[in-house]
Parts: structure tokens; sequence; C-alpha cells
């Protein structure tokens, strides 16, 4: 039987490798680098990217009105902090701690999920399953966790072992006015049956935009879960589980206040625009990442010993279009270019500036939104004098497969001992690349840089993106731009011991692991020749990791919990390269990023009043990241990769729930965080086009004591639980304020700074952080469920979300890369923001039996 | 177990402290830049690696030979657009023009900021016999491209306040009996007079626009302003002042380039002679003028032929006519002009002119020289002493059978504008 399901996995998982592994025609050129200025490189710091993550979580919360499914570092369980702040805090985009995602651990059965590129756990590879993704076990924060070791901002493990499931049919229909408009859901499992079977399937569906909250956006996911559990003999099971869950929107862009302000709209979506009577996007983002996992658990009869092996699959596709254009006008109706401020900065006033003016003001939306008309008709008049196209649409594609295998046991030593350890092995494949996904009436696609064209008129060659294929003339599903792999390997060895005595129990344990890396390039490209095509350097990186914890237990309703973590992690592969897209040439003195951080709780249990007081500090150490725009000083797109980033992150959390009645329970719950880079960072550029650097531009960013943006800083609720006879109604009062704008480093430089006076206004314009201001918000649930002729159960649910349709709570403020080093004038390339949506409200019913 | 709970309290407190206490808020300030190593060539040398001929040429630098680092301040500014495409740096040897192909380059190279400038691998010429650094290319000097400028210019510290190093107050015919130090440089000129003064902008439209500022010790040098400064509609200022800016040359002509109307001076205009009182006859009774009759009176005509004051006597007559009290404190000095006629003959025994310092008490005649019957002008000097708040004049008329016409009454002082 085990021979069986081992074949059956490994048949799964590499049919759909080879699905992954499909290229498209291999057929590439030069092509013109992405000119969108803002835009990072994937996985690097990129405000937007993050932002639709975190609101796709939002989407997904559950039917219960107060979620089993949250987004970034927050899970609820027993913690009166984190359960009852996760979901209200959510609206604000909070992180708990001030983390990025990338420091928490999501597994499932023990295997991690965190893409070893990204270093995140992408929770749309399973959007939709959440009658399956209900119930983790979550770790807070730094305490020891039994199936991973855990990183400082936490742990979460899904059992998705088929007799976890108890034998039930479950339906539920969700009706929402947020990113989609319908979700169904339905679900079966038969629980353990005679034979030692189990079997879990569950089906998703969610789709509609009719009600979506931001114009021109629109969802189509489907989602499938199987599961089945074979019960050999009471010491060994083997479990299949497989899932697949296909998410296709149209995404929301990002813009600066001119615009929300010209529109009265802070949701003006700049991606859509009108085609043949519908609104089309720009922008759609297509994942589709099945996961298979193979999940051995071995229990001795002595009841020491449990032992869980899993061999794990993921790939798949994931893909994001976008507008490309050569030798024409940008074609984004918010560059710029097209607003009514730049016209003024240009010195016009008058007539062209009231045109724009007036564009904007009456919202003409051939004009504020994309004009795809226009697009098609410059395509179709150059394609029908035989010439390439201009316009077009691209895809950025990252397909990837992965295979693995963790393993981790708990043992009981003794009665006051436990000993958790574990193994995790790996390697991924990640191929970076665009296609050419539309060319929009025109008839042919050319792949040179035109950035490159015109600063080298000596050398032909330099435009070309690949010396391979240049002569080629592309079309829709082509490779052109970019086209590289990493490949990255990853052990980790990590064990824990526990002690448990009366009034004390403390833990220990660490963590070895290596990382491996390298990039393959399959474009030569045109401007490094000699380092774009091949694999480069395999990079090795040790890697280590130490937790200590002690609880005193001053008696059974008031502890002392100090808890301690330090670890050394390799860099992201994301961030190694200087110029990851063409390059093999790695950033200078790579080394590991180091993390210190500590946390001080009190926790008071009594059954009417449950409160846990932290105070919490974390210092991380030589972090990096890459960024990429369009730099105005060299006229060219430059890679900015920043290492030597200093955080430190320090705070205090309070959580508290008061029992009033036995109806009523009040929530007073918050933190106060502050968050900052503790030092300078060093930045290495690099063009990756237009000019000739004289090899790389060091700088130093002076940045210390600028906030780390990406969270409010400061987040509370006040709120009260009513709980009667299957009713359930929240109601939430939500404070957030600290909301920091996420930095330009190239403006904390002294090139930037130049001889500019500390004390002048300028200086500050260009050199000060901007801090938004804090804003109030409310949310209410209520849900009620029946269980009719004591067999079915019938459940109801309602959420409303910002009640009081604050439409001023920003979500995520950065400054743009770009700077006007001309006229140091810092609103022409301003802030751009994304504001939490007003009210909206989840509907939802569901059934089981 | 209380020692241990005593042990914990201390412990998160002491964290807490420490937490505090190395928390330093203040906003990180990215220091100037500053340059990292020494010039190692003056400007005065620099220049001499170029010898200028007849025609425009250039000398290349090479990257392979050994480094010319030269350092300076800069003296130009394209804040107000004038100084287009280039900034002039210059030492206490020389000055030097470096062409950079942007339009803004004053918030980078600011004026009164020391420069560091790397010179392998440029060009150094002459535009007319001008030295520039840039690049050669298509026969001329060119600017090096505004995205490679970073690799030969560093800026170094804060600004600091830029003074011309030298006042001249004459030049010499030909740029070139100046001494080729001072070109490329910050100059005074003083006693400095613009020959269009008044009359012209500083550039035309079009192109940009050459006028001549005559030396007061002699000499002429040419102001150049290009079209596209801000400051290009303003009107060149008359009389004598200061200008400082960039001198230049262009083959002989002695050229100056101005940042911005800062740099020209203390100019006054030269007090001229202005209208400050005239009669507006229909009305002249209503409006000050009055007259003792005795006989025949004072009359207006006011028609296409005349428009003045006449009287006409068929008898004995002795009539006064009073202009209003005119303030003639502020001027420096001052004229009577009128036009008469007396068309059956007269003489300055029956036709007087008089005029009072303190408002018709005192009256003092001033003999009118020539009578005609024709129209005669009349011009009288009021003296110094006389120029008071309450000055008049007075026409006196003593004439039988006589007539006398008066027009074209008016005080002109010399007023500074």
């Amino acid at each position: 039987m085990k021979k069986i399901l081992f074949w059956i996995f490994l048949i799964i998982t590499f049919s759909f490798s080879a699905y992954c592994q499909d290229t498209g025609k291999k057929a590439g050129k030069a092509g013109k680098t992405e000119k969108n200025t803002t835009d990072t490189l994937r996985g690097g710091i990129n405000p937007t990217d993050n932002a639709t993550d975190v609101s796709e979580g939002q989407e997904d919360e559950s039917e219960n009105g107060s979620s089993n499914f949250v987004p970034g570092l927050l899970h609820s369980s027993q913690d009166v902090y984190t359960n009852n702040t996760s979901y209200t805090f959510s609206i604000a985009y909070f992180r708990a701690r001030g983390y990025d995602n990338k420091y928490q651990d999501v597994c499932m059965n023990g295997f991690a999920m965190n893409s070893r590129v990204t270093e995140r756990a992408t929770y749309s590879q399973w959007g939709g399953l959440n009658h399956i993704f209900r119930y983790p076990e979550n770790i807070q924060n730094i305490n020891p966790a039994s199936f991973v070791f855990g990183d400082i901002g936490g742990a979460t493990n899904y059992n998705l072992r088929a007799s976890n499931f108890r034998r039930q049919v479950r339906a539920t229909y969700s009706l929402s006015n947020r990113t989609y408009s319908n979700r169904f859901m339905l679900t079966g499992s038969t629980g353990v049956m005679k034979n030692g079977w189990s079997v879990v399937g569950s089906l998703s569906a969610r789709f509609g935009h009719a009600m979506s909250y931001v114009e021109g956006t629109t969802y189509n996911s489907f989602a499938g879960f199987f599961a089945a559990e074979k019960k050999f003999n009471d010491e060994h099971a083997l479990n299949l589980a497989a899932f697949a869950s296909y998410t296709s929107r149209g995404m929301q862009s990002n813009s600066v206040q001119e615009v929300y302000d010209l529109l009265g709209n802070n949701y003006y979506n700049a991606n859509w625009g009108w085609y043949q009577g519908k609104q089309r996007n720009a922008r759609v983002r297509s994942v589709c990442e099945p996961v298979v996992l193979l999940t051995h658990t071995y229990t001795p009869k002595n009841g020491k010993l449990q032992l869980n092996t899993t061999l794990a699959s993921t790939f798949g596709r994931n893909n994001t279009t976008s507008l490309n254009w050569y030798d024409v006008p940008d074609p984004r109706p918010d560059y710029y270019r097209n607003l009514p401020s730049y016209q003024i900065t240009n010195g016009d006033t008058s007539g062209y500036y009231q045109n724009i003016l007036d564009l904007w003001t009456s919202n003409d939306q051939s004009y504020t939104q994309v004009n795809w008309d226009n697009m098609y008709a410059v395509n179709q008049l150059a394609a029908s004098q035989g010439k390439r196209a201009q316009y077009m649409i691209e895809n950025r594609r990252y397909d990837h497969f992965q295979l693995g295998g963790s393993s981790n046991f708990t043992a009981n030593l003794s009665e006051h001992i436990k000993l958790f350890g574990g193994a995790d092995v790996r390697g991924m494949k990640q191929r970076n690349y665009k296609t050419i996904n539309d060319l929009l009436g025109g008839i042919y696609w050319l792949d040179v840089d035109k950035f490159s064209e015109g600063d080298f008129p000596d050398d032909y060659n330099i435009q070309y993106n690949d010396l391979l294929h240049k002569d080629d003339t592309l079309y829709e599903g082509d490779v052109f731009g970019y086209d590289y792999d990493y490949k990255i390997y990853t052990q980790r060895l990590w064990s824990t011991a526990l002690f448990t005595y009366n009034h004390l129990v403390f833990h220990f344990g660490g963590e070895i692991g290596g990382t491996e890396f390298c990039r393959v390039g399959h474009m030569q490209n045109g401007r490094f020749q000699d380092e774009s095509y091949g694999q480069s350097d395999w990079k090795s990186f040790l890697e280590g990791a130490g937790k200590v914890g002690i609880t005193y237990k001053i008696n059974g309703r008031n502890y002392l919990v100090l808890n301690g973590m330090a670890e050394s992690k390799a860099p992201s592969v994301l961030n190694a390269f200087v110029a990851p897209r063409i390059r093999n040439k790695y950033v200078d003195n790579l080394k590991n990023e180091t993390i210190y951080t500590a946390d001080l709780s009190y926790v008071l249990s009594y059954p009417a009043i449950k409160l846990r007081a932290t105070a919490f500090f974390t210092q991380i150490l030589d972090a990096t990241r890459l960024i990429s725009f369009y730099h105005d000083d060299y006229a060219s797109m430059v890679n900015y990769s920043i290492s030597g980033i200093d955080q430190r992150h320090f705070g205090f959390e309070l959580g508290t729930e008061i029992k009033l009645g036995s109806m009523f329970s009040l929530i007073l719950a918050g933190t106060w965080g502050d968050y900052r880079y503790s030092d300078r960072a060093e930045v290495t550029m690099n063009a990756e086009n237009g000019t000739d650097f004289e090899g790389d531009v060091d700088r130093i960013v002076y940045w210390k004591n600028y906030h780390v943006a990406g969270t409010p800083q400061v987040a509370a609720t006040a709120g009260l639980k009513f709980n009667y006879n299957y009713w359930w109604v929240n109601i939430n009062a939500n404070y957030f304020d600290k909301i920091y704008c996420d930095l330009n480093p190239e403006r904390r430089t002294s090139t930037a700074r130049g001889a500019l006076d500390e004390n002048s206004e300028l200086y500050h314009q260009v050199a000060d952080q901007e801090r938004l201001k804090g804003q109030f918000t409310m949310d209410v649930s209520v849900s009620k469920s029946w269980r009719v002729a004591h067999k079915y159960n019938i459940g109801f649910n309602a959420s409303v979300t910002n009640l009081l349709n604050n439409k001023n709570l920003v979500t995520t403020a950065w400054e743009q890369y770009r700077f006007d080093y001309s006229n140091y004038n810092v609103n022409k390339f301003a802030n751009k923001y994304y504001y939490a949506f007003g009210t909206t409200f989840y509907l939802g019913i569901n059934f089981s039996f | 177990m209380k020692i241990a709970h005593n042990i914990l309290t201390s412990m998160a407190l002491a964290v807490l402290c420490v937490l505090f206490a190395s928390c330093n808020w203040q906003q990180d300030v990215a220091p100037m830049p500053i340059y990292d190593g020494e010039a190692n060539t003056t400007i005065a040398e620099l220049l001499a690696m170029h010898t200028i001929g007849s025609l425009d040429s250039y000398d290349h630098l090479s990257e392979d030979s050994a480094d010319i680092i030269i350092s300076g301040i800069v003296t130009s500014s394209d804040e107000q657009g004038n100084c287009y495409k280039y900034i002039n740096i210059e030492d206490s040897t020389g000055g030097i023009q470096i062409k950079i192909n942007s339009s803004t380059l004053f918030n980078k190279y600011r004026l009164g900021q020391r420069v560091y400038v790397k010179c392998n691998g440029l060009d150094l010429g002459d535009y007319r016999r001008l030295p520039q650094m840039g690049i050669w290319a298509n026969g001329k000097m060119e600017s090096i491209p505004s995205n490679k400028a970073y690799q030969y210019i560093y800026c170094d510290g804060p600004c600091q306040t830029v003074e011309p190093f030298i006042t001249l107050t004459s030049v010499p015919a030909k740029a070139s009996e100046l001494p080729a130090e001072y070109f490329n440089r910050l100059v005074r000129l003083e006693g400095a007079t613009f020959e269009d003064g008044g009359h012209s902008t500083y550039s035309d439209a079009a192109a940009a626009t050459s006028h001549n500022i005559n030396m007061s010790g002699g000499g002429t040098v040419v102001l150049r302003t290009s079209n596209y400064a801000n400051f290009r509609a303003a009107m060149l200022p008359e009389g004598t002042g200061t200008v400082v800016g960039i001198l230049t040359r262009y083959n002989d002509d002695i050229q100056m380039v101005i940042r911005d109307l800062n740099d020209v001076q203390g100019f006054v205009a030269p007090p001229h002679f202005e209208s400050i009182f005239t009669v507006n006859y229909p009305n002249a009774f209503n409006e000050g003028w009055t007259q003792t009759a005795s006989g025949n009176e004072w009359n207006v005509l006011s028609n296409t032929s005349f428009n003045g004051f006449y009287i006409t006597a068929n008898g004995a007559t002795d009539s006064w006519l009073m202009s209003p009290a005119i303030n003639l404190s502020n001027v420096q000095s001052s004229v009577i002009s009128f036009t008469h006629r007396a068309p059956s003959g007269g003489d300055n025994t029956m036709m007087k002119l008089y005029y009072s310092a303190n408002g018709g008490t005192d009256w003092i005649e001033v003999p009118i020289s020539e009578f005609s019957t024709s129209e005669t002008d009349f011009t009288f000097n009021i003296p110094t002493d006389a120029q008071s708040s309450q000055f008049r004049f007075a026409y006196r008329f003593t004439g039988n059978s006589k007539s006398w016409y008066i027009s074209s009454i008016a005080i002109s002082a010399l007023v500074t504008k």
C-alpha cells in the first residue's frame, strides 16, 4: 500500500512539474526593460505587492466574523491579545511588532510553505479552501513549537491529515462587496472509517465583481483539496494531501494624492479602461501553485514518541500582466506627465494645464483611465505599415518547482522533559521571465532596450536583451526581456528541549542549517555579455538560531514569561544579485542577516479576567533589500542594492478580556511600538541599461532613527462581545496611529542632500518622513447558528467592517524612488498611497450535517 | 520563590531602562558630500595645457596620463536661465567653463559650492578663444552628458559666499590685452553705463542679445544675455553703476554674463528736466489762478488756434494774473517757460513777469527780454532761493489799447528718477 501511495505521489508530482516547466516559445531578443519606475523586483520591498497580499488576506475572513484565517503575522489561538486584535487590526494592514511576513513560518503537516525565494508563505496557494484551513496551531512570536523551530514572527501549522476531519458535509455561501461578490464552498469528509481510511475533499469558487469596492477590479478563483489517509495500525499512518487554488484577479493600482483629490476618490484605479464597452484591466495576476504532501505518522505504542515525516512538492505559475510600450508616450493615465501639477512645474499654467485639469475634474475616462482604443489604433497603424507594435501587454512570470521533505518528532523523555526536533531538506527552482501576452493589434515585437539604444551608438549589440536571439521578431507567447532561474537548496536540523516543573517551565533549543543558491541566465544580455548567460557561482551560507525561554508561575493565575531568540539567516536570493534580471554578478560582501529578540510578558488568567502585557525588543542587523527604479540623475534604470539594514523594533502589547456577567465581555487591547532603522545602510547602485556606470556606485543611506514603514506602530481596540443562545455579536472601535511613509533611501544620501542647508525648508521637504494621521474605525459582526432536527447545523453570519465609512485611513504609503534631481521638487514624483476600504460587508450562510 | 520573583522583576526593569537609554531619537542627517582627495593642478596650470589658436581647437586630457585634479568655487548659476548648460569654476589662479548637458545645474552645483574636477578623459578647448572643458565633437566643444558628469565633477562641503576677485573701472580695447586669468572668473565692473540703458531689454525674445557697457575709465564690455533668461524682458538701467558677472570673451570682444538681476547694482538714472506744472486753461480760474483787475480783465481763450490767457485793454488798465502756489521745495532747479505775443506791440514797461517765494506777499519782477507781434518763447530760471513750497508767479499788464496773449505756460524741474 505504501508503495502504491508513493508512486501516486511521484506521478502527480512530476506531471505537475512538467506543467510548470512549460516555458513558452523561446525566442528572445533584447526587449525594453520595463519602464515602470516604481516597480521593484519581486520580493524586494514593493509596497504594492505587500499591500495586495495583505488585502487578499482580508478578503478571506471566515464565516464566523472573527476569522480563522488572518493575514500576516497574526494568528488567533488562545492568546488574549492576538485573539482580539488579529481581525480588527487587519484593515490597517497591521503587522505584529512591525515584522515582515517572511519572519513567520507557515507549515502544513510540519512542512514549511515559505517560498525559498520570497521567504514568505503565499496564502493564495490555498485561497478559498477555508473549510480545510480553519484551525491552525499557532505559536506566538518566539515561543517554542513542536513542528518547526520557528522564526521571530511565530509559527503556524495546518494539520492536513484526513483523519483530522470528522465525518461531515459542509456547504457555505458568502456574499461580499470587497474584492469578489460570491463564494461557494463544499466539503465532505468521511472521518476514520472502519478499514482505516479517511478521505476529505473540498471545492471552492470565488467570483463576481459586480459589487467590488474598487472599480475595474475582477476576481475569479477556483480551488480544490483532496486528502486520503490510511491508518495501517496503531503505529503507522500514511496521508496524501493535494490542493490547488487558481486565482485570477484584476488588480487595484496605487496613485498619488493629486489624482485622488482631482477625482474625489481615494480608490481610483488607474489599471483599467474601456474596451469594446467593457472595463478591461491591464494588470491581471493569475496564480496557480499546487501543493502535494505525503505524510507518514509514526506513534510507537509506548506513547513516548510521535514522528511525522512529510515529503512535499509545490510547483506552478505566478503571472502578472502589465502594460509595456516602446517609443510612445507612457500609457498609464496617472503617469506624472499626464497630471495637471506637472504642467505647472513645467511652466505652463494656461492652455495645456487647463485642458488637462478639465479632463481630470470632469473625469473624462478616455483620459483618466487606460485608453485601449488609442493603443490599438497606434499598433494597427504600425501593423498596416509592416512595423513593430509599440504597445503590448507583457506577462511577468514566475514558475517554480520545489521538492523536499521534513520530519519532526516529539519525545516525552520523562515526566518533566520533552524533546522536540526535526529536519528539513529541499530544493527549489524558480524561473523568472516575461512573455508577450497581447500585442494589442500589433503584428510583432522586437526585444531591444530603448534606454540603451541612444547612449551607445558605437556598440550595436548593447541594445539587445538577448544576443542569442537578437534578430527574432516576437509574437504572443514569446519570451523577451529577461529569463533566468534561481536554484536554491536548504537544509535544517533543529531541536528544542522543554522542562516543566511546578513553578517553572523553561526551554532551550537550537537550529543549524545551510542555504545554497545560484542564478542561471537563459539570455545573453548585450550590456553584460560575459556575465548574463549561464550559471553563476554557487553561494552557500551557514545558518543558525537559538531560543531560550522561562515561565515563572507565580501561582496558578499569574505568570511571568521571558523569551529570547537569536538567529543568523542567509540573505534572500532576491537580494543577492546586483541586477538579477540580467547579470550573474553577486552583491559584494553578501552576508547573513542577524536577529536578536526578547520579550517579557505578564499573563493573568482568571475566569473573569484574562490579560497579557508584554514588552518586546528586536534588533535586526544586516538585512538586505534590492530595489530598482528609474534614476533621473543617471537617466537609467538602476538596481539599488541596500545592505547593512539595521532595524530596532520595540514596544508593548496589552490584551485584556473582562467578563461582564454571563453574556458580555469587554475587550481592551492594543500595542504601542517603535520601529526604526537603528543605523545607516550601504547602497551599491548599478545601471541595468542606459548609462554605463564606471563600476558600481557606492552610497550611504543616512536614515538612522527614521521609522520603518509598513504598519501602524500604534493600534488599539475596545470591544464588546455578546454571546447568548448561539448568538454572537462583536462591536469594536479601533484606533491606528504612527503610520509612516516608506522611505526612498536615495533622498537620505549625501548626493541628494548636496549643499542644502540642514535648516532650509527644501532640506526638510527632501529629507523628512511623512507621518499620516491617526484614524478611527468601527466594526460589527453578528452570527447565529441553529441545530435543526438534531442533525443539521445552519449558521448565519454578517460582518460590517469600517462601519463609520472612514475613507482616510492610509494603509500603505511610500515615496516614489524616482527623485527630481533637477529641481528638487519632491511633488513631481509625489508619495503614493493605498487607502483602507470604507464600509464593506461580508454575509454568509453555512450548512452542515 | 520571592527571590526569583524579584530577580525577574528587576530584569524586566533593567531591560526597559537599557532600552530607553539606548535610544537617541535624533533624525539622521546626511552630511554634505565631501571629496576624498586633493587638487594637484591649479586652473592656470590646466589652462596652460591647451594653446589657443586662431581657430577653435582642443587638447584631450588622457585617461592614461597622471591624474589632473582641479578644484574651484562655482561662480555661475542657471537658476535664472542665463548660464545655459555650463558651470564656471575658479580658483585663485584662473577660471574655467565646464559644459554639461543639463539646463538645471544650479541645484547640483550651487553658487559658491566647491567642486573638484577629475579632468582626465575630458577635452580642454576653446570657443572663440574662451577656454572651455567638455567633450570635443563635431568640430567644436560639446557638453558632457548630464548622466556622466558625476564621473568627473565632485561636490565638496557647503556653499560659501562668492565675491568678484577684482574690480575693473576700465578695460582695454581688446580681450587679448586683458590678463588671461581674468576670463571665466567673477569680475566687478564699476562705473559701468549701459549704452542702451532705459531703451532696451536685456535680451530680445528671439535670440541671445549683446549690449555694450561703457566703462567710466574707458573701454567697452559686451553684456551677453540669453533669450531664455527669466529676466530677459527687464529694462536695462540708465545711469552708471556696478555690474558683477562672469567675464568671457568672443574673440577680441570682452564679454560679461550675469547670473541674475542682483548682479546689476547701484544704477541711478541721471537727473533730468520734467514738466511739473502746466495749465488747464478753460478751467484755470477754478484751479487756483486769480487776478486783480483794474480796468480790463484777464481772459481765457481755448480753441484750435490758441489755448491760453489774454488781455486786451481799451482804457487805463493795471491787471495782475497770478498762479496758484506751486511746491518747488523738492526740486534741484526749475524753469518757467511760456509763449507770448503782443499783437499791437508792447514792451516790458507794460507787460511784466513777477515771482514770489512766499505765496504772493513779496513780488520780484523778472524783465521779459523780447516782445513780438508773433509768438515768442520765454524761459526763466527760477533762483534757487525762491524754490519754496509757496512759489507763485504772476503776469502784470498795464498797457492801453494793447493786447497780450500768453500760452504754453509750464514749469519744468530737474528731478531724480
